[in-house]
């Protein structure tokens, strides 16, 4: 999660080829999907002209320019549809136009349509009984890495909203990704209107004032570290907190329960214990804990949903299988560090649409707390111990803190670890410099004020300006 | 006190808002953020 220095930073001025403000033609017939991939250092412009388009189940405005960078995507003609697009280096751009067949659209469409119906379901139940019903979808996408487990997740909360007031509630369990959130969480946010796709986080969470676009109100949970494997008890602990909460939150909003959920997992092998057979508990854990009632399984073959009708209990849920789409695209390791780079500047400096003001003050060595969890990757452990859900406590120099990402609890400075680590958080801080000899530190804060008088969590994030 | 980054004042600008507690989140009502035309949010408390 370190931050590499040298990648392009959005906000900077790009290098701009003399062909930048050409007008490209596209013209798609309903069903065609036109992928395009925009390299980290380029911008994308496009503006449908005529016919209903969608980027993963999102509808785009008609005559509205669009900007995208550093990502991979499709624009779905859902019509007959022309669009304009430019390029700040257009020979940078990779695109094409696939027909309706090579895409993987008909089968997206069926499961969302099965959703929905679990939806008018549970909808006639709740009429009759005010008792919670178990039809309503509770979604887990499983799949190995690029299985296009995201992008689904994404569409199926999006076409959900397209019939409904109320989308599901979208929970990411993959802390490399990071959605409404910078690096390192977990998180579940209530898909109350569109996705903002234009932002590879899918849109911002809440702001002081008033958006372009409807910000997302998400609960995050902090685990800190880069991969589940650095410490799975703490990434469980994190995860059940999460589901915990959810429960709670559904228990209360019928409309929301009705919706559903819609889990998206990592990488499938990030899930399994490193052993030399495949070990499945934590799947099956998830399943209970979001008392999850379809699996999704995006694949491009059969093994892995035959393989999970063995290892998941069948009798109380559905495995359907989602072919991966053909325009998948393998998100190499550079491009998860510039996106996990932009999420943290998006969360305190927000982007192009969002433009946010973050906070700078100077703190005591003496005022602040800090823990961190115990991994595999830090001095934290004793050789040959495994981590456990715990925090150990971090000093305050230097060599520790300059350049971190914290979380901010709100547990009381003084608080045990055991309340620190179950603490909600009020979100993250950067450590912009560490002064040892003044034993001072200057903190960004992405709200205004001073900084909280409550436990620090180091993260494994570093981020420099 | 506290100044914006490049070390002016800021009166009125926005920023992200910290992150709800899991009770307030779970009384949450996501038809407040449609009507967030306020300039404050002060649907949370600090501990
Ligand atoms: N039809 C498509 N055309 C072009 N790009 C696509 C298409 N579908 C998905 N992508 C892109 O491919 C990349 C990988 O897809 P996605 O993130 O959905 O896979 P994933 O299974 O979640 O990957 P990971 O295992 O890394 O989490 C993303 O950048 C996504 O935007
Ligand atoms: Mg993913």
């Amino acid at each position: 999660m370190a931050s590499l220095p040298g990648l392009t930073d959005p906000l900077e001025p790009l290098n701009v080829a003399p062909d930048a403000h050409q007008q490209h033609c596209v013209a798609l017939d309903a069903g065609a999907e036109w992928r395009v991939r925009i390299p980290q250092d380029s911008q994308l412009t496009l503006t449908i002209k005529q016919g209903i388009a969608e980027i993963f189940g999102t509808e785009l405005a008609l005559a509205m320019p669009y900007t995208f960078q550093g990502t991979s995507m499709a624009v779905r003609a859902v019509e007959d549809v022309a669009l304009d697009w430019s390029a700040t280096s257009p020979g940078d751009v990779e695109h094409r136009i696939v027909s309706e067949a090579d895409t993987n659209a008909s089968h997206l469409y069926n499961l969302h349509f099965a959703l929905d119906k679990l939806r008018a379901a549970a909808n006639a139940g709740s009429s009759s009984s005010s008792m919670s019903t178990s039809t309503d979808p509770r979604v887990l996408l499983v799949g190995e890495r690029a299985a296009g487990k995201t992008s689904v997740a994404k569409t199926l909360c999006s076409y959900a909203l397209k019939t409904r007031a109320q989308g599901p509630v979208a929970v990411n369990l993959d802390p490399q990704q990071c959605v409404y959130a910078p690096p390192g969480c977990v998180s579940a946010t209530p898909i109350s209107d569109l996705i903002d796709v234009q932002n590879n986080g899918w849109g911002h969470s809440t702001t002081s004032g008033a958006t372009a676009l409807h910000a997302k109100q998400p609960l995050v949970k902090n685990f800190g570290l880069e991969r589940i494997g650095n410490n799975r008890p703490l990434y469980l602990a994190q995860v059940r907190q999460l589901a915990v909460s959810l429960d709670a939150r559904l228990a209360r909003d019928a409309g929301l329960r009705r919706a559903g959920v819609v889990v998206d997992t990592p990488a499938l092998a990030e899930l399994l214990i490193e052993d030399e057979k495949r070990d499945f508990s934590l799947v099956r854990e998830l399943v209970a804990l979001f008392h999850i009632n379809a699996v999704v399984v995006c694949g491009s073959d059969d093994s892995l949903a035959v393989e999970l009708h063995r290892e998941l209990p069948v009798e109380t849920l559905t495995i359907v299988r989602l072919p991966t789409s053909s325009g998948v695209v393998l998100t190499e390791d550079v491009q998860l560090r510039a996106l996990q780079r932009n999420a943290i500047r998006d969360y305190f400096y927000g982007d192009a649409t969002t433009v946010l003001s973050p906070y700078a003050v100077s703190v005591d060595f003496d005022a602040i707390t800090v823990w961190e969890p115990e991994s595999t990757v830090s001095g934290t452990l004793e050789a040959g111990r495994e981590p456990q859900a715990r925090l150990t406590p971090v000093e305050i120099n230097a060599s520790n803190l300059q350049h971190a990402l914290v979380a901010v609890t709100y547990a009381g400075r003084r608080a045990s670890r055991e309340e620190v680590l179950e603490s909600s958080i009020l979100g993250f801080a950067l450590i912009l410099e560490v002064n040892d000899t003044r034993r001072k530190l200057r903190v960004l804060l992405p709200v205004p004020g001073r900084l909280p008088d409550t436990a620090l969590i180091l993260t494994a994030s570093r981020y420099l300006e | 006190g506290t100044s914006g980054v490049n070390g002016t004042a800021v009166k009125n600008i926005q920023s992200r808002n910290w992150y709800l507690d899991d009770t307030q989140w779970q009384q949450f009502d996501d038809e407040e953020i449609v009507s967030t035309t306020r300039l404050k949010n002060d649907t949370f408390t600090l501990p």
